[in-house]
């Protein structure tokens, strides 16, 4: 115990010593790191956050197709899908895009009909700044959190958006949700329904789409059908459906990251292969020096072991500490771009910790074993390496 | 006891060998002091790094009191260097980033000693050769003398009952010179048995040896007793 | 104690780092959780069906809406071809004077 003690103590002060010798590849080590666990974090976080929000959605979206694109819905067919079997509810909703050029940033303009309006305004919701306009109020909006920024209000309250003939509607704001549903809210612009399909121009019996709940999931499939079969011009998109997008999505833009991770991981090898297949003059001195003072071969292997153990042990932790405070203390401010495309406005994300243990094991065993198995090498070729040899080495 | 019978090293090198140390048979009983005298490239550290079981020869046996240290495995070898030989090469080597306590106490890190206890007793050596000053200096900046006396200490810490010595007056001054000869003295008394290549023997006489023996080209040229 | 100094470092840099993170993920844990819940619930009222991590490529803000393929493009300058599409703005590309309404 007390020899393991020692080597350890020799070991530790040994890196120090040298450290600048093992910076560089110590520094390749967590960056190399960093990088894979930032995408697997954020990857499993996403999806577990879509997954959440999907959970809550609609578990059918009815929308009518004309020409092959999607138009407008008659809110009648909301009645017939009601007699679905299996159907819990089908709510016509009133959204749509708005393109504010001056700003150049695309928002969603979200209907709110006077009931759920109560139940928003009665709701335990949290908000930057005021709150749930108040049921029956009009012309009053709720945005997300990005949306003053990016409309760069400097907080005034009142805002104009030109609609679809060129008019100009003035909207107050009467609440900012907070930070906390950003990745719900970031772009809405919530308002009463009446206000929006005055706005968007829109029909009394036309709505955007239809969002249908269903109970039982064993009904999903079948009621989808059958509304099909209904509205032979709507295509009803189901949740499960929605969700593998997303995971395709999250996936492939991950996977276009790892890809160029995959070089990052190759010159990583190379260095450490060229750092252990060739000891250094001094290193060789300082191992003679070792074996003369009576240093076993298993001295010898269990020194660079450790010494191998804990910079590795080190860098990864390093690695993974610096990866979970950029992805969940700033957002993975670094993959945004790559990960999620452009985008004129990002919402906080504000992260939960997901662990899939297989990904992290996979970036350990890529990372920790080759250069656990390098340093072995060399401690030993060079732990085998006889005395005189070591000892006659370069530099005196 | 160290026998040697008929013990050769040849080096290879490039184009040509070099015969260290050719054919020789010697017999150095327990407790004698033995002086090792010689030209450059004699083959004075090469015979003594044979008996000390670092080299191994290319002909004849090296036996440590009836041990076959040449023919050993490395294992066994490496712990009889821990145990019971202390070296102090002609060159320092040092780990020059090292600290000098570190440098003075490697052979006891492998060990299940204490990690105080090891560090007290580098303490006391140190003392002993008047370092105590320098134990968390780096080894690189030593001064010449400095790092001969370390070199000594440093052959010392595991309370070895052989000591090889190579060359270990280079460097000393008067003072650290007679302190050395009174150590060797005392090393005598103890019963160790000390083995010391040096081109200067008459610094040495008055330690008192016991054996001198002449190398010339790697040949035993002369055996006093 | 001085011998081990140099390991105490090291260990000490080794939980530096672990503890960073744990702090972070702690912090974040509470935060966020806190936020799944509010999420699932704005949804459910309001009926939303997509998250928000990004705004302006249709494959990621509102996969609902997505067509099984685009043939032509929302913007003339738009790439809706994955991924590029995903990485270049239209704005990179000099847009028509009449969609430049807001000019800048
Ligand atoms: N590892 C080696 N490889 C090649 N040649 C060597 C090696 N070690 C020693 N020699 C050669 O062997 C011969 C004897 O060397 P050695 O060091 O034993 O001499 P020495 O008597 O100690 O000399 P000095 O008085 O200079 O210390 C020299 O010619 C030297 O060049
Ligand atoms: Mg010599």
């Amino acid at each position: 115990m007390n020899r393991r003690l020692n080597l350890l103590d020799y070991a530790a002060g040994s890196i120090l010593r040298r450290y600048s010798a093992h910076l560089p590849v110590a520094a390749v080590f967590i960056i190399v790191v960093f990088l894979a666990a930032s995408v697997i974090l954020t990857l499993s976080s996403l999806k577990k956050e879509a997954a959440n929000i999907l959970a809550a959605a609609p578990e059918l979206t009815v929308q009518e197709m004309s020409g092959g694109r999607q138009t407008p819905i008659a809110v009648d067919i909301a009645e017939k899908i009601r007699s679905v079997t299996g159907v819990e509810s089908a709510r016509p909703r009133i959204w749509g895009y708005l393109y504010e050029p001056y700003a150049g940033v695309n928002l969603t303009l979200w209907g709110v009909d006077e009931i759920t309006g109560e139940k928003m305004f009665s709701g335990d919701f949290s908000f930057r700044e005021g709150g749930f306009y108040k049921p029956g109020e009009r012309w009053k909006i709720v945005v997300g959190e990005k949306v003053p920024q990016a409309l760069n209000l400097k907080g005034r309250k009142n805002l104009t958006f030109t609609d679809g003939q060129g008019k100009l509607k003035s909207f107050e704001i009467a609440g900012v949700f907070s930070s906390v549903s950003s990745m719900l809210t970031a772009d809405l612009v919530i308002m009463p329904e009446k206000d929006l399909r005055e706005f968007f121009h829109m029909d009394k019996g036309l709505a955007t789409d239809i969002a249908v709940t269903v109970k039982n999931p064993a009904e999903i499939p079948m009621a989808a059908v059958k509304i099909s079969s209904l509205c032979p011009s709507c295509r009803v998109i189901s949740r499960t459906w929605m969700q593998r997008a997303y995971e395709a999505v999250f996936n492939f833009r991950g996977g276009l990251v790892l890809l160029l991770w995959m070089g990052c991981l190759v010159s990583f090898l190379i260095l450490l292969w060229n750092k252990g297949a060739v000891l250094s003059g001094l290193e060789k001195r300082e191992l003679g020096i070792l074996k003369a003072a009576g240093w076993s071969f298993e001295d010898i292997l269990e020194l660079k072991i450790m010494e191998g153990a804990m910079i590795s042990g080190a860098s990864f932790t390093g690695g993974f500490a610096a990866a979970c405070i950029h992805v969940y203390g700033f957002d993975a401010v670094l993959f945004r771009p790559v990960l999620f495309g452009w985008s004129v406005l990002f919402p906080s994300m504000n992260l939960v910790p997901v662990f899939s243990f297989g990904p992290l094991f996979l970036i350990l065993i890529l990372t920790v074993l080759p250069y656990m198995a390098v340093s072995l090498l060399s401690a030993w070729k060079s732990a085998t390496m006889d005395i005189g040899e070591l000892i006659r080495g370069e530099d005196g | 006891m160290i026998r040697l019978t008929g013990v050769s090293k040849i080096f290879e090198t490039g184009n040509q060998d070099i015969t260290a140390v050719s054919e020789v048979s010697v017999s150095i009983p327990r407790g004698a002091l033995t002086l090792l005298t010689g030209n450059n490239g004699s083959g004075k550290t090469t015979l003594m790094l044979l008996m000390a079981g670092i080299l191994s020869p290319d002909a004849g046996r090296v036996y440590l009191d009836g041990m076959d240290i040449s023919r050993l495995p490395e294992r066994i070898r490496s712990r009889i260097r821990r145990n019971r030989t202390g070296i102090i090469f002609q060159e320092r080597f040092f780990i020059r980033t090292a600290p000098v306590w570190q440098n003075l106490v490697l052979s006891l890190i492998p060990t299940e000693r204490p990690m105080a206890d090891i560090r007290n007793k580098g303490k006391a050596l140190l003392r002993r050769f008047g370092l105590e000053e320098k134990e968390n200096v780096r080894c690189g900046r030593l001064s010449g003398g400095e790092k001969q006396r370390l070199a000594i200490a440093r052959a010392l810490i595991n309370d070895p009952d052989v000591i090889f010595a190579d060359e270990p007056t280079t460097h000393l001054d008067h003072d650290v010179l007679q302190m050395l000869t009174r150590e060797i003295q005392n090393w005598k008394t103890r019963g160790k048995t000390v083995v010391i290549a040096t081109h200067q023997p008459e610094l040495l006489n008055a330690a008192g040896p016991d054996i001198r023996l002449t190398l010339e080209k790697g040949r035993l040229a002369r055996e006093e007793r | 104690m001085r011998p081990c100094r140099g390991l105490l470092i090291v260990v000490l840099l080794f939980f530096l780092a672990g503890l960073a993170g744990v702090l972070y993920l702690g912090r974040t844990a509470d935060h966020g959780l806190r936020g799944l819940n509010e999420k699932q619930r704005i949804a459910a009222v309001l009926g939303l069906s997509d998250p928000v991590p990004a705004t302006e490529a249709r494959y990621i803000r509102h996969l609902s809406m997505a067509d099984v393929f685009a043939p032509f493009q929302d913007i003339p300058a738009g790439f809706d071809i994955f991924p590029s599409g995903s990485f270049y703005s239209p704005r990179a590309v000099p847009l028509p004077d009449y969609m430049e309404r807001g000019g800048k």
